[in-house]
């Protein structure tokens, strides 16, 4: 298993468990509403759709015989960004800061668009029928 | 990687793409930096590219590739069925997506008929090729 798969991974199970933390505090606390869309976006991005880059990258065909899992840089640059994207997103979204929080908001929506894009960049010369 | 499963991962691709790129629009809304009123309509598309366009339409295309083949030709059973499911699954999700967006209910209604259509193409594929490894092989 490739590294960047086992980070891909052990990132997603970390979502996971925060997410389902935060989940758990939600069912408690029913004034904690404004962390409802981050709940839901660790689990579907976080933990599920972060789960599918890391194995897609593993386990797709092979790009070449020099390139054998697609050009890597894409897939490093995707686990950076998604990453960066949803701390950016966790820290901004459920609360106030005014001025720094808009700007962390469009950082992370950035990140997180350039990570599947990224993401999409490494996979797509991959998917070809088999000669 | 056969056919079905290439144009089923593509789209999803794209969907993930597309998807990524309202939710961002919808995230950049929530720093009130005067984004246009309609991008607050979105979120119905948004969710349903990234579930269904996305998330199952990726699961259909790498099970009808990887799931145990059967004995005889076709050995992962008819692609046509399959084909019509991705075809439905897209034209569904636009439709259950942008339905709400525009206050079409019948929009709405006829894209979840095609996603279920699609769902219960993929499933007719499908079940019969969840079975043990190399089961009605001599």
């Amino acid at each position: 298993m490739p590294l960047a798969t086992r980070l891909f991974i052990r990132f997603a199970v970390g979502y996971l468990l925060i997410g389902l933390v935060a989940g758990t505090a939600l069912a408690f606390d029913p004034t904690l509403r404004t962390f409802w869309p981050t709940y839901l976006h660790l689990i579907t991005v976080g933990w599920l759709t972060q789960l599918i880059f890391g194995v897609a990258f593993w386990l797709f065909p092979r790009a070449s015989r020099e390139y054998k899992r697609g050009r890597e840089g894409y897939i490093w640059a995707s686990l950076v960004l998604l990453n960066a994207g949803l701390v950016l997103r966790v820290a901004a979204e459920p609360f106030d800061l005014g001025v720094a929080d808009q700007s962390a908001l469009v950082l992370s929506a950035l990140f997180q668009l350039g990570a599947a894009g990224c993401f999409v960049a490494n996979m797509w010369p991959r998917l070809k029928a088999r000669p | 990687m056969p056919l079905p499963t290439i144009w089923l991962v593509r789209a999803a691709l794209v969907h993930l793409l597309i998807g990524t790129a309202l939710g961002a629009l919808l995230l950049v809304t929530k720093a009130d930096l005067g984004t246009p009123h309609w991008v607050a309509r979105t979120w119905p598309l948004h969710g349903e590219m990234m579930l269904l366009g996305w998330m199952v339409q990726l699961a259909m295309g790498v099970a009808y590739w990887i799931l145990p083949k059967h004995a005889q030709q076709p050995v992962r059973g008819l692609a046509a069925p399959v084909m019509a499911a991705a075809l439905l699954i897209n034209a569904g999700v636009i439709g259950a997506g942008l339905g709400p967006a525009m206050g079409r209910t019948d929009l709405a209604v006829a894209g979840r008929v095609a996603e279920l259509a699609a769902v219960l193409l993929f499933a007719g594929n499908a079940w019969p090729r969840i079975k043990e490894f190399g089961r009605g092989r001599d």
